[in-house]
């Protein structure tokens, strides 16, 4: 089902950062240098959160969609 | 120079525009048309999360050690990818059940227990307790260095300022003042105030406005850029060793521990859960907020490290902590409208914060603590007093300011001690602990309220002793020698060094004793306990809600009876005569009930009106409730699950389920007998076409290789060929008649047909057929027969089907069919009798059914597909009309059918 395919894709997506995000990955950078006038861990850390946040608007973007779902839900009393 | 006038009229202005926009909100939300549905303004509004801790906090911790303080927002960036998974499940679960905070979940989940619902509270307000006190230091500090923008130099030393203890005072009465106001003006019965989400999604704008303004100033203003800027870092080797992650003393592990804390605070946070689950208004929000949300954190910090390292290069000779950098750095500079709009950034995390958070712990206070306390005090007769609504009102207020001056007390007696960061982290920690219970509840079924009890307090109490405690030996309210040799002397009780762990940052190790006491406890206490029969229902409710969706906990509870008006005086006294009239309405118009006096409630009715309730004064009390109006007397939980009640329920519940399950079976076997036919046609029509392609093909070889084939053995074998490519072409049409028949999609003519001159017709297409069996064919037709309407091909391709058949078995040569027509109330009969084989009466229903032909022993299988009577029978009962057989085996038959008249 596509809701599900979609929550694998971010059930991984999520590993996948906290590896990214987390020792050993992180202790490889942790060197001096410089890309582009910036410290290195510095960089990496803001360019791969953009980039990651960036996949989970793709992923989210396609597939279900939940507006139908306002629907599903039957409330008593006030509606929501 | 700003006079503390002008910076007070200003804060007020912002303050005023503030509550003028949650006044328009909630305008819009009574008159039903909400601005605050959309899902940008819901990401905005999950942007609480950034406090002064963002604002100001964090530069000061990059200035100790980097890159740090990013994992606070990295845990959160991470955890909204579990959004979809864990938060829209709580979303769902919060509205169906209509929970009111996190306590109310918790307690909820747990078999509605009012027990379980004031511990959680009271550890959040423990627990939140330095978090505001954080935020109060802020304003107050952010004041004070504001008013010295003209003075020579900048101090955030203000220890000795005697003012700097009494305006947090009055910083604190004026937030109290706000919290009220917006978050206590009404009750709603959802619990919403979206006045007050309109307000914070605007202060998230301008915190985040704010914050990049004096980045962008400090990074192109002071400096050419970043490069600029970092090079200029790189040249001082303090502050360069800033670009690493220091090495020493396992940073790794406190990275990882952060992270942690602040995945789980995301959620578990009282001001969090509020704005993400009990404000969410739509769950398709969640969807697009799962990366906005982000998105906001990482703009937010984009530039906290350009300004940390312009703090450092610029004020070294100021005696200023790193904390307030934000605010001194436009100062130096005399930048005065920068700074107000740092100054009104910051203190707009501030208030968004506290006004967010004592709201959502307010009504933890008055729905779990307070509530069933006083529900079982008989000397209040709560279930009798008339107008509750302004009693929990100032139940509430009376909260907030109580929770207010708490934290006011905290930052007396510490404030001076920590740095913002350090006390923000005491608060997740604590928080921390909600997390197994909390989502063993939503996963996991064996969960048990006895599981949950014991991981809570396990968890709390680690925490109160290596966090907790040692604040209070620092301020000297315990012996030293508690720290340094634990306490009584017990070297492994030591508060920093559990059992002997050795770990240098504080906070990861009451982390992990905390959480791991919570967890063991929780699913030891949850195995090795029975849940009560309401826990199961719960658990099952919880857990299983996309399946439940629509249901409510359905009569479960019924006992006892009540009347409709006395429900609905209960809903009165809680949500106004109005709201209650309406939602009685609502429901009783649903289910077709007669609203009128003393009909006894159902179940469903008291369940909903309990729910309903639950919306307002939270689960637990909600129950005690609405027992007490059936029963007339305030009723323990274990009262109420008497041993008849719980044999009533299973009873009733395996009743339903036997239900279901054989209206299941029953699907089911017609399923398989569906699929076996259709197996069984498959095969047939397979071995039907195979048949004359089979003969075919042989025949063609022969006369292929046979090129010196006799001329009659050739014009024979090619006419046997011709004929069979018919039969198949006839057969492959009959199929497609078939399908297309039975999926409907026969273009179908509605003409007005004489029948006479369709049987005449049908006569004459047939005539060749009859002489060559040298039969004898009459037709019986009276002189005026009214018309039919259909489809004249089709009904033709019936008359000429039931003609061939009655040629096809007769056997004598000279044998007579006769064709009838007759006119019989409102429709036509016609007949076709034949004096053939006949059909013995076991077949007789079979021969209409595909490809069934009767095969007999002498004669073998008759040609022709076996098609022809299913395709007629489609046809006829398309046309209204019913078609059968009436024989007897070797007395010939007569196949009629009716068709209905044309009006």
């Amino acid at each position: 089902m596509a809701a599900d395919k979609k929550n694998d894709r971010l059930i991984c997506l999520f590993l996948l950062g906290m590896i990214l995000f987390n020792y050993p990955i992180l202790s490889l950078l942790n060197r001096p240098a410089m890309v582009f006038g910036i410290p290195l861990l510095y960089f990496y850390i803001f360019f791969i959160w953009a980039v990651w946040i960036f996949f989970v608007g793709i992923i989210t973007a396609s597939g279900t969609d939940y507006r139908q779902i306002r629907n599903e839900v039957q409330q008593p009393g006030t509606d929501a | 120079m700003p006079a503390a006038g002008i910076i007070l009229t200003i804060s007020i202005c912002y303050i005023g525009l503030l509550f003028a926009i949650a006044y328009y909100g909630d305008k819009r939300a009574d008159a039903g048309r909400s601005i605050i549905s959309n899902p940008y303004i819901y990401a905005l509004s999950l942007a609480v999360y950034c406090t002064a801790w963002t604002f100001y906090g964090s530069v000061g911790r990059s200035a100790q050690n980097g890159v740090e303080f990013l994992t606070i927002y990295i845990g959160p960036t991470l955890m909204v990818t579990l959004g979809l998974l864990v938060l829209r499940k709580v979303v769902r679960i919060s509205k169906i059940h209509r929970i009111t905070s996190i306590a109310d979940l918790i307690s909820s989940r747990y078999g509605k227990s009012a027990i379980l619902g004031s511990i959680v509270t009271i550890i959040a307000v423990i627990g939140i307790i330095p978090y505001i006190s954080l935020q109060l230091k802020a304003i107050s500090t952010s004041y004070f260095l504001i008013k010295q923008f003209s003075a020579a130099t900048i101090s955030s030393d203000l220890k000795g300022l005697s003012a700097f203890q009494h305006t947090p005072l009055f910083v604190t009465l004026l937030l109290a003042v706000f919290a009220v106001l917006f978050g206590t003006r009404h009750l709603d019965v959802t619990e919403r105030h979206e006045g007050l989400v309109a307000a914070i999604a605007f202060e998230s704008i301008v915190k985040l406005l704010a914050f990049l303004s004096v980045g962008l100033f400090v990074t192109y203003g002071l400096y050419n850029g970043f490069g600029d800027l970092f090079s200029r870092a790189l040249a001082v080797p303090e502050i360069s060793r800033l670009f690493l992650i220091d090495t020493s003393g396992n940073p790794y592990n406190r990275w990882f521990c952060y992270i942690f804390l602040s995945m789980l605070a995301i959620l578990m946070l009282p001001r969090q859960f509020q704005v993400a689950v009990v404000e969410n208004v739509n769950e398709a929000h969640i969807q697009k907020a799962i990366w906005l949300f982000p998105l906001y954190l990482l703009a937010i910090n984009l530039f906290v490290l350009p300004v940390t390292f312009s703090g450092l290069l610029k004020l070294q000779n100021v005696p200023i902590d790193a904390d307030w950098f934000v605010l001194a750095l436009p100062m130096i500079e005399k930048k005065m409208g920068l700074t107000l709009i740092v100054f009104i950034g910051g203190m707009s995390a501030a208030t968004g914060m506290v006004i967010v958070e004592t709201v959502a712990l307010s009504t933890m206070i008055c729905n779990e603590l307070v509530m069933p306390v006083l529900l079982r005090i008989r000397r209040f007769q709560l279930a009798k007093r008339k107008d509750m609504i302004l009693l929990l009102l100032t139940i509430r207020r009376v909260s907030i300011l109580i929770v207010l001056l708490l934290g006011y007390a905290y930052f007396l007696l510490t404030g001076g001690f920590y740095a913002l960061v350090s006390i923000g982290l005491v608060s997740f920690a604590a928080v921390a602990q909600f997390a197994p219970a909390f989502i063993g509840g939503i996963f996991w079924k064996g969960g048990t309220r006895t599981g949950a009890m014991a991981g809570l307090l396990a968890g709390f109490s680690v925490w109160a002793y290596t966090l907790v405690l040692p604040s209070l030996v620092q301020a000297g309210l315990l012996p030293l020698d508690w720290l340094t040799q634990g306490p009584f002397g017990i070297g492994l009780l030591k508060p920093f060094q559990l059992f002997g762990m050795n770990s240098p940052d504080q906070i990861t190790h009451a982390v992990f004793w905390s959480m791991l006491a919570n967890v063991t406890m929780y699913v030891g206490g949850s195995l090795f306990s029975r849940p009560s029969l309401l826990e199961q229902i719960q658990a099952n409710l919880f857990v299983d809600v996309f399946k439940h969706s629509g249901e409510m906990g359905k009569s479960a509870l019924c006992r006892g009876t009540a009347s409709v008006p006395d429900l609905g005086s209960l809903l009165e006294r809680f949500i106004g005569p109005q709201k209650a009239e309406e939602a009685l309405r609502r429901y009783l118009g649903k289910n077709s009930f007669p609203f009128s006096q003393n009909v006894p409630a159902d179940a469903n009715l008291v369940s909903y009106v309990e729910t309903l309730l639950g919306g307002t004064i939270g689960a637990a009390s909600a129950h005690i409730l609405v027992t007490s109006v059936i029963k007339e007397e305030p009723f323990g939980f274990e009262e109420v699950l008497g041993i008849l009640d719980e044999t009533r329920q299973v009873i009733a519940y395996s009743r339903e389920l036997e239900k279901a399950t054989s209206e299941l079976k029953a699907a089911n076997e017609r399923l398989k007998e569906l699929d076996r036919l259709k197996d069984e046609f498959i095969s047939t029509i397979t071995h039907e076409l195979r048949t004359p392609l089979t003969s075919i093909r042989s025949l063609a070889e022969i006369l292929n290789t046979t090129p010196d084939l006799e001329k009659d053995q050739h014009a024979y074998f090619t006419s046997i060929i011709i004929k069979e490519s018919e039969r198949l072409t006839r057969l492959i049409g009959q199929v497609l008649d078939i399908e297309k028949m039975e999926s409907d999609r026969t273009e179908f003519q509605t003409v007005r047909i004489d029948p006479r001159r369709l049987i005449q017709d049908a006569v004459t297409a047939t005539d060749q057929l009859v002489r060559e069996k040298s039969l004898h064919l009459t037709m019986d037709l009276p002189d005026h027969a009214p018309f039919v309407v259909g489809d004249r091909d089709l009904l033709m391709q019936v008359m000429v089907n039931l003609i061939s058949n009655a040629v096809k078995f007769s056997d004598k040569a000279g044998a007579r069919i006769q064709i009838r027509l007759a006119v019989q109330n409102g429709g036509l009969l016609i007949s076709v009798t034949d004096e053939g084989i006949g059909i013995a009466s076991k077949d007789q229903e079979a021969i209409f059914m595909k490809f069934h032909q009767v095969k007999d022993s002498i004669r073998g299988r008759p040609p022709g597909s076996g098609l022809g009577l299913s395709i007629s029978k489609s046809i006829i009962e398309r046309h209204g009309g019913k078609i059968w057989v009436e024989s007897g085996e070797g007395k010939g038959a007569a196949f009629s059918f009716t068709l209905p008249a044309a009006d």
